[in-house]
């Protein structure tokens, strides 16, 4: 195995988007399985045909929370997605009561 | 290497069967699953929920687990017994797609797995790090050096550290938790598999003044009651420096007043900033500020209590 960088540079504004090739070797799943988050709306590529699509790192992340759900839980694909719109509204709502703690109630002072 | 007491972990007895089990893992895994919960170690936790129910739930290995004694406590310091290499396993859950697992000294020593074998390919894990900005660097740019231990394999075959430094340029206008992947810089693949990815990953930590959402600030605004009654020009804070807000007369604590593009800075359009008022009433400690109050509730008919129906 080669030796590995002892300096690496990264920049955030070079995005890496990943195709959809490339997103199965990095989750280790199959094609079909791609498809199947992305034709129910789980993942959201860029480009119309699966031979375009492009995923950003939010997407890849998405994924592979989808699929740990799936594993750990031992839920079908609606149930995953279930929990992870739940989630994110779960996240809206907490940051939006952080907000409100920090500039609508400060009181005392 | 310790002993691991995996029907303790799952609170089973030793003679539960494999639905109580399930339903041990279960209830387990909604308490402690770093994807929902908020409990404090909540994926060390996990893991180890994680590890005795992979043994547990498997007839073979939860024999062979049972066959090392009921004598050992947890934590307590544990040796294989003679020859147990020679037992074979089915590489326990390293079978399973899409996914990446980082069990115990104990579970790898007893069912194997950690060194790669003949024929056996497997990617690393991936790595994860954080990058602490403050709200003021994550708006203007900024560039960060800091030092990873990564492991890496030797012509030799075996796992050392090395220290690599990474210097991460990040341009204005971050969000909170935007990750970058860096492919293939994680931790090194097994029996020539390649290796994980190492995400980096933005922390912008909370400011005393500004709030972030998405892209816009927040940022409470004291006025004193006469500012808010009357009106007033007011130098606000923004990240990008201060600018002037115009207080139209008789605005009320708990408004929004939209400073636009004054958030943070985006590809294709910047976040606002909004003022939330709070009128403060400053308290009266003379006799003098005693009698303007006195004045003022006689000279102005308001009552706030005016809904309330008694």
């Amino acid at each position: 195995m080669a030796k590995k960088e002892l300096l690496i540079i990264a920049d955030y504004s070079e995005e890496s988007l990943l195709t959809l090739e490339e997103l199965c070797g990095v989750c280790d799943i199959r094609i079909e399985v791609i498809r199947d988050f992305v034709s129910h709306d789980i993942v959201k590529p860029t480009g119309n045909a699966p031979e375009e699509w492009m995923f950003d790192v939010m997407q890849l992340q998405r994924l592979q929370k989808a699929l740990r759900l799936q594993r750990d839980f031992e839920l079908n694909l609606h149930g995953a997605a279930l929990v992870l719109d739940l989630l994110d509204e779960l996240e809206k709502i907490r940051a939006h009561i952080t907000l409100l703690e920090k500039h609508y109630s400060k009181s005392g002072e | 290497m310790e002993y691991k007491d995996y029907y303790a972990v799952l609170g089973v007895d030793k003679k539960a069967s494999q639905d109580d089990i399930k339903h041990a893992y279960r209830r387990l895994a909604r308490k402690y699953h770093p994807d929902v919960s908020k409990e404090p170690n909540a994926e060390e936790q996990f893991k180890n929920v994680q590890e005795a129910y992979e043994v547990l739930k498997d007839s073979e290995k939860r024999s062979a687990y049972d066959q090392l004694g009921s004598n050992w406590q947890a934590g307590q310091e544990f040796r294989p017994p003679p020859g147990w290499e020679g037992q074979a396993f089915n590489r326990g859950g390293r079978a399973h797609r899409g996914q990446q697992r980082d069990f115990s000294d104990f579970f790898s020593n007893i069912f194997g797995g950690g060194e790669g074998f003949e024929g056996f390919q497997q990617r690393g894990s991936d790595q994860h790090a954080k990058i602490l900005v403050t709200l003021h660097e994550a708006f203007r740019g900024t560039t960060k050096t800091f030092q990873l231990q990564v492991p890496e394999v030797d012509a030799a075959g075996q796992v050392r550290y090395a220290l690599r430094t990474i210097k991460v340029t990040i341009p204005p206008g971050a969000m909170q938790g935007q990750q970058l992947r860096l492919a293939q810089q994680g931790n090194p693949g097994m029996g020539g598999g390649p290796a994980g990815d190492l995400y980096l990953e933005i922390d912008i930590q909370s400011d005393p003044l500004f709030s972030l959402q998405g892209k816009d600030i927040f940022l409470t605004l004291p006025v004193a009651p006469w500012e808010a009654a009357l009106g007033a020009e007011i130098k606000v804070p923004t990240l990008g420096g201060p600018v002037g807000l115009k207080l139209t007369a008789g605005s009320q604590s708990g408004q929004k007043l939209r400073l636009k593009g004054r958030g943070m800075p985006g590809k294709t359009a910047h976040g606002d900033q909004y003022a939330i008022l709070q009128i403060q009433a400053p308290p009266a400690h003379t006799d003098e500020q005693r009698q303007l109050y006195e004045k003022m509730a006689h000279a102005m008919p308001f009552n706030p209590r005016k809904d309330w129906p008694i």
